[in-house]
């Protein structure tokens, strides 16, 4: 009885082991499950300001800001021209002989000359200078003087030539050669000057210009042969390379500069539409010069040209000509003028920029001395330099709408969406400028046709930031544009090989007027990311 | 499809039904007849005079218990009879932090002796432990993604951990009658560690941003261990410190290298003849790991994701976006490493129980477990009937309350043939009965010679004769 029960009791804890075995069977019928995670992750963000954005366009110089205020503008900048001071003044050369007979030399006609005979004789000469500029004094920077010496006498003879008004330091250049007569006529010399640092003074004592003098004295020594009366004593002057340090005198009316040229304006460049009004715009000329004269500059023809339709916009101005400052002495430094177009002294400036302006063209010219030889020397340095720029000044400050632009991008998706029942594109844009940004994109496949559009029409992607009263931006504001995929769209994505994106601006409140201001301290918060339903099972 | 069943096969093995446990013992501490409830309470004085241990199968318990769902919580039947996983019901079964437990005990060798007014006892024993705390987070986010519940709130995975603890315990115990009211005992305990690994710091949360679903991943961790991570080594370990390596992790199973100490105390006062109170701390003490020591821990982290950067895009094009994403998180998730020693507790457990007999061979008992894991407090509850049905067998029947789940019925039997003692239990009976409905599994058995001396048996029988 005692091994009965615990046979029975063994059986009964078996009896329980194999059930619990038994109830394992039921894994066998675990089926696939479905799971639909659902992904929200985020893609890219950005934080973009105004050089940001605008950069995009230009990177050479394009933005500036007003370092007071932060305000910031758009700035096109075009070198007109830069001239030099040897554009202006080319000395020229010197080029002159002087012959001197036996009266001039006081020799007698004889058939045996033993004495001595001395002579002294001043003559002028010229330089002769391009364009018709009247130099006065030159210091000379480089340059020859060349001086050739010639006699047929038969006698020993000695020649010193001076220039009183060409001195190195104060002291007149003179110089003396001496010819012993060999048998050999005629007897010949030649003696090179070099001219550098020496100061010319080319006015004859105050009375001219152009000109200067050389004095020359000599001294015959008879050897016993013959004065036939025939014989002579020449010089001849000439230079070779002529530069100056700088030069006096004056310069004619001479055209400085003479330019035709246009300032490409490219923020507008992809602009197909719009009203583009901008409240303060200026185009500022700019000339730094150390020419030592007066020039004035003439604003002939200046115009803008919309690219795309070829219209000319022709600027009115009350101001066409720019009286250019100038040094007064030389050695002073460069002397800027600025002259500046804008509403107050045009008529339809605006109206010029505005709207969609993609040249500026400008047509100038630049006179010496408007008013002829008004006894005031001009004068001018060897690195004198007349340079001439222009800048479309465009402060942001104004309105726009209907602006628009559109892009075309080449798209091509080959991945598997089997897994994927539908994406939402999420867009979160916190907008400090006072733009309002609407978008449209059109999904295209290889023959351009659409596909599908993202929105059913433009949406708007960032409201634009309040302003105040007189246009600068209260706070952000922020909007969120969902864009969704529905599993239709997401399974063309492989068709789509195109991408048209559309985009429209208008400034805060622009409808009504309102006129809006741009600082450097606006931001452009751009969040993108994504939400992702998938479906599998496992 | 057979290897996501064999997955399904692995999770039910580990997260639900898996024949091992996280021991209560409720029915171990009610079978005070054997030599192995010393192990819970050291106060209990064995009906023998000599035990000796059959090595390997003196005592062999093993147990899981999953605090959160059973299978059929995480299956529900389509009506093909196909079985599918019901996410909703797994989610709101989960409580916001959940455990899976393990504990297996093997006793390897063991013996004991009555003396004059005591009881000596000595046991060997392989003990390993067990424990993941997951999350409800963690599972919801899986199931789920970031993209629903999870907008605008963090998913919180703090206090997740993993621990195993594994260990050699030998343990000298005295049990002494100290009156007829009351007897007390104690087992101390020298261990030697064999492995440890447990995270050190376990908070880690991701936010998704509601606007603009930028992730912030926000937390810390830190994993130590000895004699685990140190065995896979690393680039620049060479073969020759691998073998040393593994060599010495071998011998972390007799040479102390990880030693440790710990002590079970125990105490029953009888009140009056029919009651009788009693209480155990069981596993008192620590292990300091200094073997093949390798600990890992990350600075504090506060890391958000809000997509590639344009700006950086645009104006960078030498570096990928992904690669400087990478460098980034690179820099973030830098970690520090050493080989300092650590300690780790050994899993204590509270007993207190009482006891009335209803007759001589009849008593009701209540007991209430009290466990502490990783720092969480862990309750249990049983109430039990036992009875010495036969003068070989010897049976208790309990209901028990843990781990959230209220349908625990115990059952324990002690058999005995000649000096042949045989006993098994478990704490929840219906985990064999029902397999997958149950969150609590535990089973308990083992076999051992069982001498009984003359002057006890005589004992014994006046005993059983009350």
């Amino acid at each position: 009885m005692k091994n009965f029960s615990k046979l029975t009791f063994s059986l009964i804890l078996l009896v329980l082991i194999f059930t619990s075995c038994k109830k394992f069977e039921d894994v066998n019928k675990i089926a696939s499950t479905a799971w639909n995670p659902n992904l929200a992750v985020p893609l890219a963000h950005a934080k973009f300001g105004v050089y940001d954005v605008l950069a995009k366009y230009d990177s050479t110089d394009l933005i500036i800001v007003n370092p007071n205020t932060g305000e910031i503008g758009l700035i096109y900048s075009s070198e007109i021209g830069s001239y030099t001071a040897e554009e202006i003044v080319d000395l020229g050369e010197i080029d002159q002989n002087f012959i001197l007979n036996t009266i001039d030399l006081a020799l007698p006609s004889i058939g045996s000359f033993n004495g001595t005979m001395s002579s002294n004789r001043t003559e002028t000469f010229q330089i002769e200078p391009v364009g018709g500029v009247e130099l006065k004094t030159v210091s000379f920077k480089s340059g020859i003087l060349n001086v050739t010496l010639s006699t047929t006498l038969k006698h020993d003879m000695s020649a010193t030539f001076t220039f009183p008004k060409l001195d190195s330091l104060g002291t007149p250049i003179t110089r003396s050669i001496l010819f012993t007569y060999t048998g050999v006529s005629p007897q010949t010399a030649e003696i090179n000057i070099d001219l550098t640092n020496l100061n010319g003074d080319f006015t004859l004592d105050g009375t001219s210009f152009n000109q200067m003098e050389v004095n020359i004295a000599t001294t015959v020594i008879g050897n016993g042969n013959e004065i036939q009366g025939n014989e002579n004593f020449s010089m001849g002057l000439s230079t070779t390379e002529l530069l100056f340090n700088n030069v006096t005198g004056y310069f004619g009316q001479q055209n400085v500069a003479q330019v035709a040229d246009s300032v490409l304006l490219k923020v507008f460049q992809n602009a197909s539409a719009g009203t583009f009004e901008l409240s303060n715009p200026k185009i500022d000329f700019f000339i730094d010069n150390t020419f030592g004269f007066p020039v004035d500059i003439h604003l002939n023809d200046l115009k803008s040209i919309n690219v795309t339709t070829g219209q000319e916009t022709i600027l009115t101005s009350s101001t066409t000509t720019i009286n250019v400052l100038h040094p007064t002495a030389i050695g002073q430094p460069s002397v800027e003028t600025n002259f500046e177009l804008n509403s107050t002294n045009t008529t339809n400036l605006s109206e010029v920029i505005s709207p969609t302006p993609k040249y500026f063209y400008y047509e100038i010219d630049a006179v010496a001395n408007p008013n002829g030889n008004t006894g005031i020397d001009n004068f001018i340095e060897d690195d004198s330099r007349f340079t001439l720029r222009a800048e479309v000044n465009m402060p942001l400050e104004g309105l726009a709408y209907g602006f628009s632009i559109a892009d075309t991008f080449d798209f091509e998706f080959n991945q598997n969406t089997d897994l994927i029942e539908s994406i939402t594109f999420r867009l979160v844009i916190d907008n400090g400028f006072p733009v309002q940004l609407g978008a449209q994109v059109h999904a295209l496949d290889q023959n351009d046709n659409v596909i599908f559009s993202v929105f059913g029409t433009p949406e708007t992607i960032a409201s634009p930031a309040p302003v105040s009263t007189d246009g600068t931006v209260i706070s952000s504001i922020q909007k969120i544009t969902d864009i969704n995929l529905n599993e239709s769209q997401i399974n063309q994505l492989n068709k789509v090989k195109k991408l048209i994106v559309y985009g429209e601006a208008a400034t805060t409140d622009a409808q009504n007027g309102t006129y809006v201001k741009f600082f450097d301290f606006y931001k452009f918060d751009l969040k993108l990311a994504m939400q992702v339903q998938g479906s599998t099972s496992f | 499809m057979k290897s996501i069943k064999l997955i399904y096969l692995f999770a039910i093995v580990f997260l639900s039904n898996q024949i091992t446990f996280a021991q209560k013992n409720f029915s171990l501490y009610n079978m005070k007849s054997t030599q192995q409830a010393l192990y819970v309470n050291p106060s209990f004085m064995p009906k023998g005079k000599i035990f000796v241990s059959v090595p390997g199968i003196s005592m062999l318990s093993f147990g899981a218990t999953n605090s959160a769902f059973s299978f059929n919580d995480l299956f529900t039947k389509r009506a093909d009879d196909s079985l599918q996983i019901n996410t909703a019901n797994v989610i709101s079964n989960l409580k916001p932090l959940n455990f899976f437990s393990t504990e297996l005990n093997e006793e390897i060798v063991g013996f004991g002796i009555k003396l004059s007014d005591g009881y000596f006892s000595f046991s060997s024993t392989f003990k390993m432990q067990t424990n993941f705390a997951y999350p409800k987070d963690l599972i919801q986010f899986a199931f789920e993604g970031n993209g629903k519940s999870y907008i605008g709130e963090r998913a919180s995975l703090d206090g997740i951990s993993i621990s195993l603890n594994s260990y050699v315990e030998h343990a000298f115990g005295y049990t002494k009658e100290i009156n007829d009211k009351l007897t007390v005992g104690a087992r101390l305990k020298l261990i030697s560690g064999l492995a440890n690994i447990k995270t050190d710091v376990n908070n880690l949360g991701i936010y998704t941003d509601p606007t603009s679903y930028a992730i912030t991943i926000d937390g810390s961790a830190g994993i130590q261990s000895s004699n685990v991570l140190a065995l896979l080594g690393d680039s620049t370990t060479t073969a020759a410190e691998q073998k040393a390596i593994e060599q010495s992790a071998k011998s972390s199973l007799y040479n102390f290298a990880n030693k440790g100490v710990g002590i079970d105390l125990g105490g029953t006062y009888h009140i009056n003849e029919k009651l009788s109170v009693n209480a155990s701390i069981i596993d008192l003490g620590s292990i300091s790991w200094k073997a093949n020591v390798k600990n890992y821990k990350t600075n504090d982290i506060n890391f958000t994701f809000d997509g590639i950067d344009l700006n950086e895009f645009l104006n960078d094009t030498t570096q990928k976006p992904l690669d400087r994403l990478s460098d980034t998180l690179q820099k973030i998730l830098n970690y520090e490493e050493n080989t300092d020693k650590y300690a780790t507790s050994l899993r204590t457990k509270i007993y207190l129980g009482a006891n009335y007999n209803l007759t001589k061979n009849f008593n009701a008992g209540a007991l209430i477990f009290n466990e502490f894991i990783g720092g969480k407090y862990r309750p249990g509850l049983s109430l039990s009937m036992n009875a010495t049905v036969k003068n070989w067998l010897v049976a208790t029947l309990n209901y028990s309350i843990y781990n959230g789940a209220f349908s625990n019925v115990g059952l324990g039997l002690s058999m005995r043939g000649g000096p042949i003692q045989f006993y098994i239990m478990t704490d929840n009976l219906l985990s064999f009965v029902n397999p997958l409905n149950t969150r609590n599994v535990h089973l308990c058995g083992g076999m051992c010679v069982f001498i009984k001396g003359k002057e006890k048996k005589v004992k014994d029988k006046e005993t059983e004769g009350k």
